[in-house]
């Protein structure tokens, strides 16, 4: 095994194929290619790479140069949108509208109410419902090529931005090179392969509570998979364990989710989509996922 | 609660994401593609042509959009000089005006020293204006021995109405050259006996001028549906005959030898031709495939109307390969002025052309192509089309001796095309 630098990623030569790792999306980030050409490796993973960090730039809520940002502090003023933004805010809003409001972009404000540190949390029931006003996909006016946010509100794509860049960069690198390809960000994944290439890749679902150790394995050959989880991330109320996944519609965390839930389908946009409306429907998860004929995996 | 739970939304999320990943290209990184194709057309009685064609695409700053191409054209065989059959063998003499070609009795004169190369340049720039616009320009030369043209257009695209409606209005001018070999002829002068060794006439040029505008409406109906609407005006003036194309001088009905060939004339047509088409197109995805039905309704001031109706499948066998098959079926009527022939005796028509290209004819076209990719990036088609005219080759009009005699040649082709289209 061979590992190389190249700025801001490195290659590695595994047996049968290259691996790119770098960090992005708050996670490790990882490109694996099977080809036997390390010229046109080295171009797919900066391609890889630079559009990772264009979409990561472009919708992170932690920058104050984004268009998010722009969003978030209009103040009620009509905001500019350019055409990829306004195409996944519209996607975000047939999420809302699919889910019956459980999948809600505007969410991200009620996480000032709770504290996710793994310890017990008093929580702060005039803070809660003083969030609630300012949450709401329908209060929204979300035209052609702009936005107008009530004043208070925020828009956070963390739930859709990972996986939107995991299909993003997977149809950029496979309409570069018909090669068999995985692009792996923290668990959410799409996989590329040529018609005909039985090649596949096993994925490894690992407990969340004891990394390392995998309790399943799939395999992908094309498509994309994504999992949540909410083992780190959690508080205990009246010694209730309850994830970070926060219902839309009440300000609480869902009680009654599995620790896991990791979901195949054709994207990894919608992988992600199913797992987070599974973690919303609480006990309901797996009967959830069932009803959506996909291949899922929960663990309790 | 319960039912709400269990509702079943897993389409419509796969649909969704399918648009969002598959539309919102804004943004992406900058895409280049090149194409290059061969085409081989044959037909077995007249002209074969070998056309290549290189186009670059290169995208810059995710919008604009620079496209080159590049269009080799070579023809050879034979080609109809206009004159129809007789009775005995004719003699013609050969466009330069050097030597003469001798057509057996009874057979259509076809003159085979026609040859012909063109090179073609194209050259297209668009980019967005605002965000719902988009304005492209261009630039057009192309050359032959004896035709020359040179081109500029400009244009405008509009979207409405959530992108699901494109208004679109271009307009060009094209300023052409036409030198034919041996010169230009008198309408309606007869045709020279042949002179050894050197050329005939002065080799100057006549002017012809081509504007041409269109309108284009697109409009999404549904997810899965598309329509398209065109109207296209173009007026062409200057010199519009074909030089080389001759009319038969026959005997009139009457006389002991009718229908035999005293002479033969240059054509001549008029000065201005103004056209007209609508052209609209609806085309349907259902599982990866397309079903495309086209309808084009064309008329002129010459007086020619065509019809052209078109059903194309774009079938899916695979990932990334595609089976095109397709059928198109076109009918016209005459131009006022085609003659098969002039009488001698009768008045003289201010126009008459005998160029079948003029005269009522239908004709099918049935094709089939087949799209795989190659290599990594490479996507190749290979297609084959065939098409014969409908047309009546003893028209009623003949008499005497040109009764019952096929007047007008057989057209059928074959045509063989490879495309190679490289995405970087």
């Amino acid at each position: 095994m061979a590992s190389e630098k190249h700025g801001s990623f490195s290659l590695t030569r595994c047996e049968s194929y290259w691996a790119a790792t770098f960090s992005a999306m708050a996670s490790p980030s990882e490109i694996l290619i099977r080809s036997d050409n390390e010229s046109e490796v080295q171009r797919l993973a900066s391609l890889a790479y630079f559009e990772t960090d264009r979409i990561e730039s472009k919708f992170s809520r932690y920058r104050d140069d984004n268009i998010v940002f722009a969003i978030n502090h209009s103040d009620g003023q009509e905001i500019s949108l350019d055409q990829e933004t306004a195409d996944l805010l519209r996607y975000a809003g047939q999420c809302y509208e699919l889910s019956d409001g459980l999948f809600d972009v505007t969410s991200g404000i009620l996480r000032k109410a709770w504290t996710f540190n793994g310890g017990p949390v008093t929580p702060d029931k005039n803070l809660i419902d003083s969030l609630l006003p300012s949450v709401g996909w329908d209060k929204i006016a979300l035209r052609d090529h702009s936005i107008v946010l009530k004043p208070g509100m925020e828009i956070d794509l963390g739930g859709l931005g990972k996986e939107y860049a995991v299909d993003r960069v997977a149809d950029l690198l496979y309409s570069h090179a018909h090669v068999p390809l995985l692009v792996n960000f923290g668990g959410d994944l799409r996989a590329m392969s040529p018609e005909g290439n039985k090649l596949s890749w096993q994925i490894g679902i690992e407990d969340p509570e004891s990394e390392g150790t995998p309790v399943g394995v799939f395999e992908l050959r094309t498509g994309g998979a994504a999992t949540s989880g909410v083992s780190h991330r959690h508080c205990w109320v009246n010694g209730v364990k309850l994830g970070h996944i926060l219902d839309p519609r009440t300000g609480w965390p869902v009680a009654g989710a599995p620790r896991s839930v990791t979901v195949l389908a054709r994207f990894c946009l919608e992988a992600g989509l199913l797992t987070t409306l599974a973690m919303l429907q609480g006990s309901e998860a797996e009967s959830f996922l069932q009803a959506q004929g996909v291949t899922h995996h929960c663990i309790r | 609660m319960q039912l709400r739970r269990a509702k079943p939304i897993r389409n419509a999320v796969t649909a969704m994401t399918a648009a969002l990943l598959g539309t919102g290209l804004a943004g992406a990184a900058d895409q280049n593609q090149n194409d290059f194709s061969v085409l081989e057309y044959s037909e077995p009685n007249g002209i074969r042509a070998t056309e290549g064609i290189l186009s670059l695409n290169k995208q810059w700053k995710t919008v604009n959009n620079f496209g080159f191409r590049f269009t080799y054209d070579g023809l050879t065989g034979a080609t109809p000089n206009g004159g129809v059959p007789s009775g005995r063998a004719q003699t013609f003499t050969r466009p330069s005006g050097r030597g003469s070609y001798t057509v057996p009795a009874g057979a259509i004169p076809m003159d085979h020293s026609f040859h012909d190369n063109r090179v073609a340049f194209d050259l297209n720039l668009s980019r967005p204006l605002g965000r719902m616009s988009t304005v492209n320009a261009g630039a057009h030369l192309s050359l032959e021995h004896d035709y020359s043209s040179i081109g500029v257009s400009g244009g405008l695209t509009r979207d409405f109405n959530h992108k699901n409606t494109a208004l679109g209005t271009s307009l060009s001018y094209s300023h052409d050259a036409v030198s034919p070999v041996g010169g230009f002829r008198v309408p309606f002068s007869s045709m020279p006996a042949p002179v050894a060794g050197q050329r005939r006439g002065n080799r100057g040029s006549k002017p012809k001028q081509v504007y041409d505008a269109v309108l284009t409406l697109t409009q999404v109906l549904d997810r899965n549906t598309l329509f398209r609407l065109n109207y296209s005006f173009d007026r062409s003036t200057g010199y519009l005959p074909d030089p080389y194309k001759l009319l038969s001088l026959v005997l009139p009905q009457d006389s002991v030898n009718a229908g035999d060939a005293v002479d033969y004339l240059y054509e001549n047509r008029p000065s201005t031709r103004n056209k007209n088409a609508i052209y609209s197109q609806l085309r349907h995805y259902m599982w990866g495939n397309a079903v495309d039905v086209s309808y084009r309704y064309f008329w002129d001031t010459w007086g020619i109307r065509s019809h052209t109706g078109e059903l194309l499948f774009d079938w899916q066998v695979g990932r990334d390969k595609s089976l095109v098959p397709h059928i198109r079926w076109y009918h016209q009527s005459a131009a006022d002025f085609y003659r098969l022939f002039l009488v001698q005796g009768a008045p003289l028509p201010a126009y008459a052309s005998a160029d079948t290209r003029l005269a009522r004819f239908s004709a099918l076209t049935f094709g089939l192509e087949y799209r795989f990719p190659v290599f990594s990036r490479i996507q190749m088609g290979i297609s084959g089309e065939y098409y014969f005219q409908l047309i009546d080759r003893s028209p009623p009009e003949a008499f005497g001796s040109l009764r019952g005699l096929n007047l007008i040649p057989k057209t059928d082709a074959l045509m063989f095309r490879m495309t190679f289209e490289h995405g970087l």
